[in-house]
């Protein structure tokens, strides 16, 4: 995905992570790399999506490299909650 | 240097957060804020504006969002009246409304000096003030 999660985008992001969460989904990979902006409502999505997963105990992982939407999920403390990756390779390793 | 202060009111709709974003950036740049500071400063932005639109959505509103910037000597005023409600701020993050509480609380980790000023009519107003190095407006 790309570009800037907000109020407006996120709605999308929560579709189009619904359609990837089908009953046998146990691990999603959420390639953050190319997005500029996240704020709460796109870390709200992402959430929501982990807890769907814990409760089948499955996992989530995020690729997110250095940059504005790592800083928001460390100054959150969500950088300890979520798989953090610095690429789609070290994340499918 | 300037110090007229420059105001956005946009219609409480969510597809004009990003250009709150854009605005709230070219100002404080002009004003002379590291571009780290403005990159968090976008997120705190969007934050209230996020928690003013949900509230004015939720009241039926069609009150506007404003956010106001004052440049001053060594220093930026940010501003954004009626912001997020009473409750969003005194929330800890963990209410089924997850994104809700976690807005007003993303906004104290980027900004501890942040005020977030009771109306007296259940909502808060955000108020930052921070220091540009004393170059504001000097482009």
């Amino acid at each position: 995905m790309s570009g800037e999660v907000d109020l407006f985008t996120a709605p999308k992001l929560k579709e189009g992570i619904l359609d990837l969460l089908g009953d046998d989904t146990r691990r999603l990979i959420v390639d953050l790399e190319r997005v500029e902006f996240m704020d709460s409502t796109g870390l709200g999505v992402l959430v929501g999506a982990l807890r769907r997963l814990k409760e089948r105990d499955g996992t989530l992982a995020l690729v997110c490299p250095q940059g504005p939407v790592l800083r928001v999920l460390d100054v959150t403390g969500l950088s300890k909650v979520f798989e953090i990756y610095g690429s789609v390779a070290d994340a499918t390793a | 240097m300037s110090t007229t202060p420059l105001e956005l009111e946009i219609p409480p709709i969510p597809a004009y957060v990003g250009t709150v974003r854009l605005f709230v950036a070219a100002v404080a740049r002009q004003a002379g804020i590291e571009e780290d500071e403005v990159d968090d400063l976008k997120v705190m932005v969007s934050e209230a504006c996020t928690g003013a639109i949900r509230n004015r959505s939720e009241a039926a509103s069609e009150e506007g969002v404003r956010v106001q910037m004052t440049p001053g000597d060594g220093t930026l005023l940010v501003e954004v009246p009626r912001a997020f409600d009473e409750d969003a701020v005194s929330s800890e993050g963990t209410t089924d409304n997850i994104a809700r509480g976690l807005g007003a609380e993303l906004v104290r980790a980027l900004f501890p000096q942040a005020e977030l000023v009771p109306d007296g009519a259940g909502m808060t107003s955000l108020r930052v003030v921070l220091a540009t190095g004393g170059s504001a407006g000097s482009g």
